[in-house]
């Protein structure tokens, strides 16, 4: 009965294995790959990497993209580090905040608009970064008296660094959405074919809000950890992030087209970007071709996972 | 010879099961009409009853659909159902109205193919699919596997992708789908599109059935012996305008020759 069959291996497999033979070739080529030391290193970085890309996972899985995020990260860590002196533990809920409605714009502006997700986060990103740079062109430091609140995000609790149960707690939520909420369910139906899912009644402008906006809580949280630790923040913070969340996201199997993959996806993708950044620079590889490796690899990610039935609707 | 040719062609569409509709006017449409497209068009629906809509392309009877089913608008006129007016801005009010539309094309407006049989039967049904906050993965696929059975979708599992299966089989999980919704209504449009025989016979059978449960029908078909042999009556519509209200009672069916003229 089933004439197609083409795809043969699960993307999720694929990962797992890139993850398992970049381990190893990271232990062969130096040794203090694997020391306790670097593995607490890379995980710090996973943290960082999975918050963000979980946000940025939300909206690929609708078919759309999210370029803003870095923006976001940088808009967050300047105005954590002008809040926490003024307003205590309350910067926390108070950055998360603009976080969300930074993507509920995003959102907005995609689905009344109706305008490609491309070209309208391109246009917030701009509009995020230059508030960033208007509050604070340079780099902004933790206030004398703030030490101990960064500290929470920056500390451990026994062995366990903070950075990674909030990776983790992020993990949780945004994989429980996904998994047992109507609205997560939402967001695949659309990314899978978003006709049919207009004409069975759910509603879309309100599945891409949601979307954007938990990637803007995603980003939102990245730039509050990543800020923390570096006791800094400054508006060129998050750039290199919007890659990087997008890589996660790839690398991990979803696939651009959306409807496919998902938020364990994005684990796998986040584990993989964290470990090949820090592997790189462990045996060697010269920083400037860096680079070379992230871009295949994102390549070879998109080319194995995209939909190639919806070829007409990619822009 | 010819007598037999006949009943044989009856009982390809389950004649021998048609029953007769109730007198309750389950959907009212009076003086429809949209802009360019058609106009004037009213019909009593009654429950239990099928109605096919015969025309060619361009008279208009797709818009009807689309009116009916919420993702178009029409310019003018009145929808009822039972007894009271609606207005449908998408097809999100058809279905909480109890309108459900199997569309010509599966793939990119009945499905979605990349995902699998349990997602597809399920998206209108999710809010029953919880316990407590979330969903339930057990409720999901006891409902995947009744409507599996139901329906008869022959597929390895209930995690298997819509894209793997049969047509026919395909077209029953969009079957399945707005049966699980609890449709009262339902548009058919060209249900038995490129699926093979046995599949066609099935969806038949399975017309009849729902017909004999209680729900309300309006079909379009492919060909016109599927119009007159799965239909109580059919309504012809040529450039826009209803044209004819012909009955289509068991065992006194027009040929598609006594109706043709007025289709084209």
């Amino acid at each position: 009965m089933s004439v197609k069959n083409k795809v043969a291996i699960k993307p999720i497999y694929i990962s797992l294995g890139l993850f398992v033979v970049l381990v190893a070739a990271f232990t062969i080529g130096n040794k203090s790959f694997l020391s306790l030391y670097n593995a607490q290193t890379i995980l710090n970085a996973v943290g960082i990497l999975l918050a963000v890309g979980l946000g940025q996972a939300c909206v690929i899985l609708t078919g759309g993209i999210d370029l803003s995020v870095g923006s976001i990260m940088s808009l967050v860590s300047v105005v954590f580090m002008l809040l926490l002196g003024p307003l205590g533990p309350w910067a926390f809920p108070a950055v998360l905040l603009i976080g969300l409605v930074s993507g509920a714009l995003n959102g907005l502006i995609v689905s009344k608009l109706k305008i490609p997700s491309f070209i309208a986060t391109l246009g917030t990103q701009g509009i995020l970064l230059s508030i960033a740079y208007l509050l604070s062109a340079g780099p902004l430091s933790v206030p004398d008296n703030s030490y101990g609140l960064v500290d929470i995000v920056n500390g451990a609790i026994g062995p366990v660094k903070s950075v990674w149960i909030i990776g983790l707690a992020t993990f949780a939520i945004f994989f429980v959405m996904e998994r047992y909420s109507r609205m997560g369910r939402g967001i695949i139906y659309v990314g899978a074919n978003e006709r049919m899912s207009y004409l069975s009644g759910l509603d879309i402008d309100r599945i891409r809000l949601v979307a954007f906006s938990m990637s803007g809580l995603g980003a939102a949280i990245a730039g509050v950890v990543l800020s923390s630790t570096l006791y800094s923040g400054y508006p060129t913070i998050g750039g290199v992030y919007v890659l990087n969340s997008i890589a996660v996201v790839v690398v991990g199997g979803t696939a651009m087209t959306g409807g496919a993959g998902g938020m364990l996806n994005t684990l796998v993708g986040a584990l993989i970007m964290g470990i090949l950044n820090n592997g790189m620079t462990v045996v060697g590889v010269d920083v400037y071709a860096q680079q070379v490796f992230l871009g295949v690899l994102v390549i070879f990610a998109v080319a194995v996972t995209f939909d190639r039935s919806k070829l007409a609707i990619i822009k | 010879m010819l007598m037999v040719g006949h009943e044989l062609a009856a009982e390809h569409y389950r004649e021998s099961m048609q029953g007769s509709p109730s007198g309750e006017v389950v959907l009212s449409v009076r003086d429809l009409a949209m802009t360019g497209k058609f106009e004037g068009f009213s019909l009593d629906l009654h429950g239990g009853e099928i109605v096919g809509l015969v025309g060619l392309l361009g008279s208009g009877k797709e818009e009807v659909c689309r009116c009916l089913g919420g993702s178009e608008s029409p310019s003018a006129g009145k929808i009822s159902i039972r007894g009271r007016e609606t207005r449908f801005n998408s097809p999100k009010d058809a279905i909480a109205a109890g309108i459900g539309v199997i569309p010509i094309d599966r793939r990119n407006e009945g499905l979605a193919t990349s995902l699998d049989v349990a997602n597809n039967i399920n998206l209108l049904v999710l809010a029953r699919m919880r316990r407590g906050l979330f969903l339930s993965p057990a409720l999901e696929r006891k409902s995947a596997l009744k409507w599996i059975g139901e329906v008869m979708i022959k597929t390895p599992s209930p995690q298997t992708a819509c894209s793997t299966l049969s047509g026919g089989n395909q077209q029953k999980v969009v079957i399945a789908k707005w049966l699980a919704a609890e449709a009262g209504i339902l548009v058919l449009d060209h249900p038995t599109r490129g699926i093979d025989v046995g599949a066609k016979d099935e969806i038949y059978r399975r017309i009849r059935e729902l017909a004999a449960a209680g729900l309300s029908i309006i079909i379009m078909c492919d060909t016109l012996e599927e119009d007159i042999g799965l239909s109580d009556r059919i309504v012809i519509m040529k450039d826009g305008r209803m044209v004819r209200d012909i009955s289509c009672a068991k065992g006194a069916k027009p040929t598609p020759v006594d109706v043709i003229s007025y289709v084209v």
